[in-house]
This record gives C-alpha cells, structure tokens and sequence, in this order.
C-alpha cells in the first residue's frame, strides 16, 4: 500500500469538514478540496479505489460525524458524493453503524460566503447599481460555493467582477466627460 | 412626435431579448444570457442596465422578496418598455435583413468541401 492511507488525521479532518459545514461554507469548500485531493492521491497510488483497501482505518465515533441537521441532500453536491462513499466504508468495515438515512450538512441553504473584501469594496461601486449588483453578486457566490466552486475561485469572482464594474463605469463617464468637453 | 428608436450594441440587444415578456432581476437575466449562449458578466449587465433605464428602453422597480444569501440586498427587477420593445423588433429586422444573404451552413459546408 502506498503513503497515503486513511488514517485517523484524515478522519478527523472530515470530522471538522463537517463541522465547519455548518459555520462556515468558504472553509469547508478548502477541506473539501483537500479529502479529494487525498482520495485521488489514493486512487492514483492503487490498482482498485483507496476506500476499498484502507486496512488501517480507524473507528470514527458515528455521531460525531453524521448527527447533522437532516436535510435533503442536493443531487450531484460533492459533499453528499463524498459522505455517502465514506458512509459505505464505515459499513464496509463494520466500524460504525452507519444508518441510511441522508443525514448530510446543509450546503445549499447555507447563507452566502462573507465576504468582507466585498464590503470594504462597496463605496467604490456607482451608488445607482451598488444594491442591486451587490445583492446578484452575493447570490451569485452562494451558488458557486454551495455548488462545491472553491475558496479561491469564489473569490476571484467577486475581486473580478468588482473591478471590471468599477473599470467600465470609469471608462464610459471619461467617455461622457470628454464627450460633453 | 414619434421617439426615435436607439440603436442597439449586441450586449443590449441580447438583454433586451430576455426582458421580452418577463420582467427579471440582474442575476436572472444573466443567467438566461448563458443558457442562450450569449454570456455577459454581471458587471457588464450592470454597465448596460442603467443604460437601457437612460435610453427609456426598460423601467425597473424594487422587489420585495428577502433572499438569505443577498444579505438584506433588494433585487431590483427590469421591465421593457413600449420603446425598448420597438427597438428590439428594428434590430431583430435588421439582423435577419442583413443575414439573408447568408447560405445556410449544410451548404457552406459543401462548398467548402
């Protein structure tokens, strides 16, 4: 087996996943993107998935983990993809007793990201959008985020799309001034 | 007097074409923008907006619905106006004037071959 095992780090990483799932949608979007990463390292590392080999895993006390919030999962999030493989190998190994009910954190209700960046921002963006682009903005990053976009990518969204709003806005009022002139 | 119609840029003309009897919200219309093909940043929708608003060729209100994730933001929702559907039915004869000469692609295909 290669270096990249299951241990109990990782499950503990996914335990504050989970955590996190309910605080803060940004953050659990990094760990999320890190157990993929560790799983694909796997994955890659092996001839069959990592999940089907992990001989040192570790018993994970199931509450910790599960006892969130029931709700709906969202078809295709990857958070819902990546408990239920989790969920089938705590089964696998009779470590836990796993129930099949879809108990998995809220990600798409979650409100959105908080970004403060955006707040500080917001004096430079012309007063007659700033509300209504603001507002479409942070819907905007909710959806990214909730649909598993990183932290990084969610952020170049909004850093973006802020200064090409004030850039243009810029533009078309010198366009406007030497027009008048 | 009858108001001279604007012409159109095709950032314009494409938000004009999702207001056609709907009235949406900036996100709304840029997601409608990307399912027909023709994306345009919200930036962008919000350069061209308030300069739809300006030529008279769509109104807008406030909405009132509250939405979580827009942190207390109204949505502000847009309208065409008679003159903004006037303008959009000149470009879009226009366009098909301007693109009749045009073979039809199986035949360009062919030609091209």
């Amino acid at each position: 087996m290669s270096g990249h095992q299951w241990t109990t780090a990782d499950y503990e990483r996914l335990i504050r996943l989970v955590e996190l799932t309910r605080e803060n949608l940004t953050e659990t979007s990094e760990h999320l993107r890190a157990l993929g990463d560790l799983r694909n390292a796997e994955a890659h590392s092996m001839p069959h998935s990592v999940l089907d080999n992990c001989s040192t895993m570790v018993s994970v006390p199931t509450a910790t983990v599960f006892d969130t919030p029931l709700i709906e999962p969202a078809p295709g999030n990857r958070l819902t993809d990546f408990i239920e493989e989790i969920r089938g190998v705590l089964r696998m190994q009779g470590r836990a007793d796993v129930s099949d009910a879809p108990r998995v954190p809220s990600v798409v209700t979650q409100a959105a990201p908080v970004t403060r960046w955006l707040d500080l921002a917001s004096p430079f963006i012309p007063k007659a959008v700033r509300e209504p682009f603001l507002g479409d903005l942070r819907e905007d990053l909710a959806a990214m985020a909730a649909a598993g976009r990183s932290r990084t990518a969610v952020r170049w969204a909004a850093v973006s799309q802020v200064a090409i709003l004030v850039v243009r806005w810029a533009w078309s009022s010198l366009a406007r001034l030497v027009r008048v002139a | 007097m009858a108001q001279k119609v604007p012409e159109l840029s095709r950032a314009e003309m494409a938000v004009l074409a999702t207001l056609v009897g709907k009235e949406r919200y900036g996100l709304e219309i840029r997601n409608r923008l990307r399912e027909l093909g023709q994306p345009l940043s919200l930036a962008g929708l919000y350069t061209t907006l308030p300069r739809l608003e300006k030529q008279g060729l769509v109104t807008s209100r406030w909405g009132d619905e509250e939405v979580g994730a827009r942190q207390g933001a109204r949505r502000r929702y847009y309208e065409i106006t008679g003159l903004g559907a006037k303008a959009i039915k000149e470009a879009k004869a226009v366009v098909i004037r301007v693109l009749r000469p045009v073979p039809a692609l199986a035949h360009t295909t062919e030609v091209m071959a």
